[in-house]
């Protein structure tokens, strides 16, 4: 084979290794990586850092290399039931001590070659662990019956570990050499303290390495001017993360950055915010300041690096990052600081990270303003009231200053700070009991809407009881299932009792969620069935026939049920009763209820992207909606249904009382972007925002859209690289979007959008 | 609504006689349509509601379906599929070619439909506003409108040409927070030529408003080589003169958006272009 020709194929295996690696079929296939000779500057280097390999092969093993070497120790090591932990401590000293790695003068921070999240390298042999192992010794039953309700799709549910956050605040202070100090004076000879050890020995090592190849990046020669100034800080900065805790703002982000990937490429354990930031990084801003150690400019490029690397990343989650709130006094976060933080984010115009921004009526204007009109500029902001929290975190029983600083731990979800290991372990169809109420007409005996509705009530609880079990089977076993060496670490209670954290180590969390989908498409159903059947007489098994056929020889009746002004949404009386009854039914087999991690259950209303999951495993419903439709998401309404405007979506969906939705309570609004401009559509924004959070719900954004420009941009790609849309708690490019899920949403748009004024006055 | 239910309702609307210099005005018109969240209608967030009727005949009017007093049916031809059976039903036209203008509704139903979105107007300074249509044109029923408002405690705003008689305004003057009144064209006789009426009581009644202290914003439609230039500048001339600052006068672009309407109302379409040719 000829050298061009092996060049060629190896090219074809690296891209068909990644797009496999990203194995879920909804994950955008990555671009082609261009040749590392080409990415000569700042921007072209950070951006691709995250989609290739930019590491020295030199210095250590790629990813997949790091892979199979973990499988081996895991083979030979031959671990039992309890002998993961720190087996899995041993193969993390493995990557920190053997990873290739790499430093740049185009980047104020380092690389690694385990760069793709998709293809983390232990897990695989986690995933054997978790397979051959604990699942069929633990719980075998609880196992079966959620892969059979994940394949009828009933739920789906999986084992999560994807809701950690670390206390940011103290770990800042402590540095990496603090942690392990206290982890030392807590010390008990165990599994827990020992692998911890290993783990925090491991990333001061790993800090060690990349101080070195900073220096030598430093001493090749290679870099001068302001690049080579950015090196000699870099290792400046990871000398001092190696001896202490962080000094500077910069050091701050380094050891942010350090600690993310450790736990989220090596470990396999998700960090789900990168700290409330303007909070955490403010008084190390003003410190560097003060002494003369940065300037503002030199932060605004530090700070734009750190959203990129997240950028590079892209994940289809995106990455939370919280900022705002209040402060202890009562006053506001939001400052000059903060303003800095949203401007540089602005800037990056990313989709990732994405910004949980916690406001209250002390939310000074200047930021209403400047958020709502980045929100108008597709930037990706969520915002979380937190007097909704406050009411929510007192009905469960926390205090005042729990509720204030709390923390954003997921697309949408709030924990207290002592209590961020939450788990999300999956979603609730709640359009599946019509469905098979349909289907199986014949043998119901619902005389009237009322019996049919219990009955539908009654196979929710059912669902919900089961899929409460299989959680509390295994949560029981989550230390097993995916051991959290460095997030225990990173979690005071933790230390200071040796329990695994995020199985059930902290002092005020150890929750577990089981979310629901569909409401609306839900209600909407219910109340087509009672007008179709118990109102116009239309028998039930001919429209369970008809929904069998998927409408087919009824359009017409398809098209009357899918205008119908008694949907959710729409502030309709009857639609918000049964909407509240779902939920109510729903959150009484599980909120509050002991979990299997000594801790409790929430009832949440996020769905992520299950609206659309178990939408395609889910039959024709009596609203209108087709077999394998998408259901309507999280709190809002289904496509098209709410013809009423925004105010009377906020005041119909916060009809629900959402401390009956502790984990979340998220709507979705769509605006014309024609109709929401200027200083009258900043005001109008603002004015939804804070109305929902004043009627208790908790977590609201915004997609301001025009169709024509999405049209555009579905023939015109090229045009449009960086048109972000919101999808669900999180953005993504306009043009990584499958196109059946591109007209889905033009549909949504053009169904769903509120027009502001359509009736012009001349 | 289907043809039968539409026809059987019809039967409502009342017919309006000549009254501008003074007539008595007709009692109750047919809505429009309710507009939510309508943030280009006065201060703040508000609940518009749009009325059937009007005496002017403005060539530009954007809003053809609300010019008749009676309810019509429209059919956008370019959507109509031309099915083998219409169904004749807004609600089963596949193409959503097919709509009615026009319905009855009491003023308790819209007291009940505008006080719906009070926790919006409370955080954004908003409230509801009455448009048309010419509102004026049934301005005995708009002052039992704004009484059952104000009863309620709800900010309100007039949105309407003030091609009224003077009865009117005095009667609406203590009802009305916010009045959003047209100035169209300065000229009396191309106003004349351009919308069917004079603007002499137009003036008039400005002028008192002016005197009365109302809060008025004056909307000046600005339509290229109709309504542009130095017409624009008279407009602004003599709103300056009688007391109205530029800040409380608003220009609008014109749009001629609304083409499509007037084909499928079956009406001429009086249209000016929007382009300077």
């Amino acid at each position: 084979m000829s050298v061009q020709a092996k060049i060629v194929l190896g090219a074809l295996l690296v891209v068909g290794a990644t797009a496999e690696a990203r194995f879920e079929s909804w994950v955008p296939k990555p671009e082609p990586a261009p040749p590392l000779a080409t990415l000569t500057n700042e921007a072209r280097y950070i951006e691709w850092k995250f989609r290739t390999d930019v590491t020295d092969p030199a210095s250590g093993l790629d990813s997949r290399r790091l892979r199979d070497c973990a499988e081996a120790m895991y083979r030979k090591a031959a671990p039992g039931p309890e002998g993961w932990r720190e087996l899995k401590a041993d193969i993390i000293k493995m990557f920190c001590a053997r990873m290739a790695i790499g430093a740049s003068g185009y980047d104020w921070f380092p690389a690694i070659s385990c760069w793709n999240r998709y293809a983390r390298p232990i897990s695989r042999t986690a995933r054997i662990w978790r397979s051959e192992l604990v699942s069929k010794t633990y719980f075998p039953e609880a196992q079966n019956l959620a892969d059979e309700g994940n394949r009828t799709g009933r739920w789906n549910l999986w084992k999560d570990f994807d809701h950690s956050v670390p206390e940011w605040d103290v770990i800042l202070h402590l540095g990496f050499p603090g942690m392990k100090a206290r982890l030392k004076a807590n010390w008990k000879d165990t599994p827990y303290y020992r692998s911890g050890e290993t783990v925090i020995d491991a990333v001061l090592a790993l800090v060690a390495r990349f101080e070195a190849k900073t220096r030598g990046e430093i001493a090749s020669g290679r870099w001068s001017g302001h690049r080579l100034e950015r090196l000699e800080k870099e290792a400046a900065s990871l000398a001092r993360l190696r001896q202490g805790a962080p000094q500077t703002a910069y050091d701050a982000m380094m050891f942010i950055w350090i600690y993310f990937f450790v736990s989220e490429h090596l470990e396999h354990m998700q960090v789900r915010s990168l700290s409330n930031l303007d909070v955490c990084l403010k008084p190390f801003y003003r410190a560097d300041l003060a002494a003369g150690r940065t300037t503002e400019a030199e932060f605004r490029e530090q700070l734009a690096h750190f959203w990129w690397q997240w950028g590079s990343i892209d994940n289809y989650w995106c990455q939370p990052v919280s900022v705002g709130g209040t402060k202890k006094d009562g006053s506001t976060e939001f400052d000059d600081f903060t303003r800095i933080v949203l401007d540089v984010h602005d800037a990056c115009a990313l989709p990732t990270p994405k910004l949980l921004v916690k406001t209250a009526p002390n939310t000074p204007d200047w930021a209403w303003r400047k958020m709502l009109d980045m929100h108008r500029r597709h930037r990706s902001l969520c915002y979380v009231g937190e007097t909704a929290i406050r009411d929510v975190f007192l009905s469960l029983g926390y205090s005042e200053e729990d509720a204030r600083t709390s923390e954003l731990n997921g697309c949408y979800e709030v924990a207290p700070y002592k209590g961020m290991n939450t788990t999300t372990t999956g979603h609730l169809n709640l359009v599946k009991p019509v469905e098979e109420m349909l289907q199986n007409g014949a043998a119901g005996n619902w005389s009237d809407f009322a019996a049919f509705k219990r009955e539908y009530l009654n196979r929710v609880v059912k669902t919900t009881c089961e899929a409460r079990d299989i959680e509390t089977a295994w949560g029981a076993h989550l230390e097993r299932i995916n051991p959290a060496i460095l997030f225990s670490l990173a979690t005071t209670y933790s230390v200071e009792h040796g329990i695994d954290a995020f199985a059930r180590g902290t002092e005020k969390g150890n929750l577990s969620q089981v979310c629901i989908t569909g409401l609306g498409t839900a209600v909407d159903a219910l109340l087509a069935v009672k007008e179709i059947v118990y109102e116009k007489g239309m028998p039930l098994t001919e429209l369970g026939a008809l929904m069998a056929r998927n409408w087919e020889g009824n359009d017409e009746l398809r098209r009357r049920m899918q205008r119908s002004k008694r949907k959710w949404g729409n502030n309709n009386a009857e639609a918000n009763a049964l909407g509240n009854e779902i939920v109510s039914v729903y959150a009484a087999q599980l909120l509050g209820r002991p979990n299997g991690r000594n801790g409790r259950f929430l009832s949440s209303g996020h769905c992520a992207r299950q609206f659309v999951v178990l939408g395609e495993k889910t039959g024709a419903t009596p609203d209108g909606r087709k077999a394998g439709e998408e259901f309507s998401k999280n709190i809002s309404p289904a496509p098209g249904a709410d013809t009423e405007g925004v105010t009377a979506l906020v005041l119909g969906t916060t009809s629900i009382d959402s401390r009956l939705l502790p984990g979340d309570f998220p709507l979705d609004v769509m605006l014309l972007a024609s109709s929401y401009s200027g200083e009258k559509g900043l005001e109008a924004m603002k004015a939804i925002v804070t109305t929902y959070h004043a009627r208790g719900g908790m977590q609201i954004h915004f997609n301001v859209v025009d169709p024509q420009e999405l049209r555009d941009a579905q023939l015109h790609p090229e045009k449009y690289r960086n048109l972000q849309v919101r999808v669900c708690g999180w953005n993504v490019r306009w043009n990584d979007l499958p196109k059946k899920e591109q007209d889905e949403y033009i549909r949504r748009v053009e169904t769903q959008v509120d027009p502001g004024t359509e009736r012009i006055r001349q | 609504m289907n043809r039968r239910e539409f026809i059987a309702t019809s039967a409502a609307f009342v017919v309006a006689p000549a009254f501008a210099s003074g007539g008595r005005a007709v009692k109750t018109p047919l809505l429009l349509d309710t507009k939510r969240m309508a943030l280009w209608d006065g201060p703040g967030i508000r609940t518009t509601f749009f009325v059937k009727g009007c005496p002017l005949r403005c060539t530009w009017c954007h809003n053809p379906e609300s010019i008749a007093l009676e309810r019509q049916t429209a059919r956008f031809q370019h959507l109509c599929r031309h099915c083998a059976k219409c169904t004749m039903d807004e609600a089963t036209c596949p193409t959503r070619a097919l709509k009615f203008y026009g319905n009855p509704m009491s003023i308790d139903d819209l007291v009940a439909k505008g006080s719906e979105d009070r926790p919006f107007y409370e955080t954004s300074g908003g409230g509801v506003t009455l448009s048309g249509g010419e509102p004026l044109y049934f301005w005995e029923w708009a002052v039992e409108f704004f009484t059952a408002f104000k009863k309620a405690g709800i900010q309100t705003c007039l949105d309407t040409s003030l091609y009224a008689p003077p009865a009117a305004i005095e009667a609406l003057l203590p009802l009305v927070d916010v009045w959003l009144p047209d100035y169209k064209i300065d000229d009396d006789a191309r106003h004349r030529k351009y919308t069917g009426v004079s603007n002499q009581i137009i003036r008039k009644n400005l002028e008192r408003l002016v005197r009365a202290k109302a809060k008025i914003e004056v909307r000046c439609l600005v339509i290229p080589n109709l309504t542009d230039g130095t017409d624009l500048l008279a407009r602004h001339r003599y709103l300056n003169g009688i007391g109205i600052p530029d800040n409380q006068i608003v220009d609008l672009e014109y749009q001629d958006l609304a083409r499509p309407k007037y084909r499928a109302l079956g009406m001429p379409d009086t249209m000016p272009p929007k382009r300077i040719k």
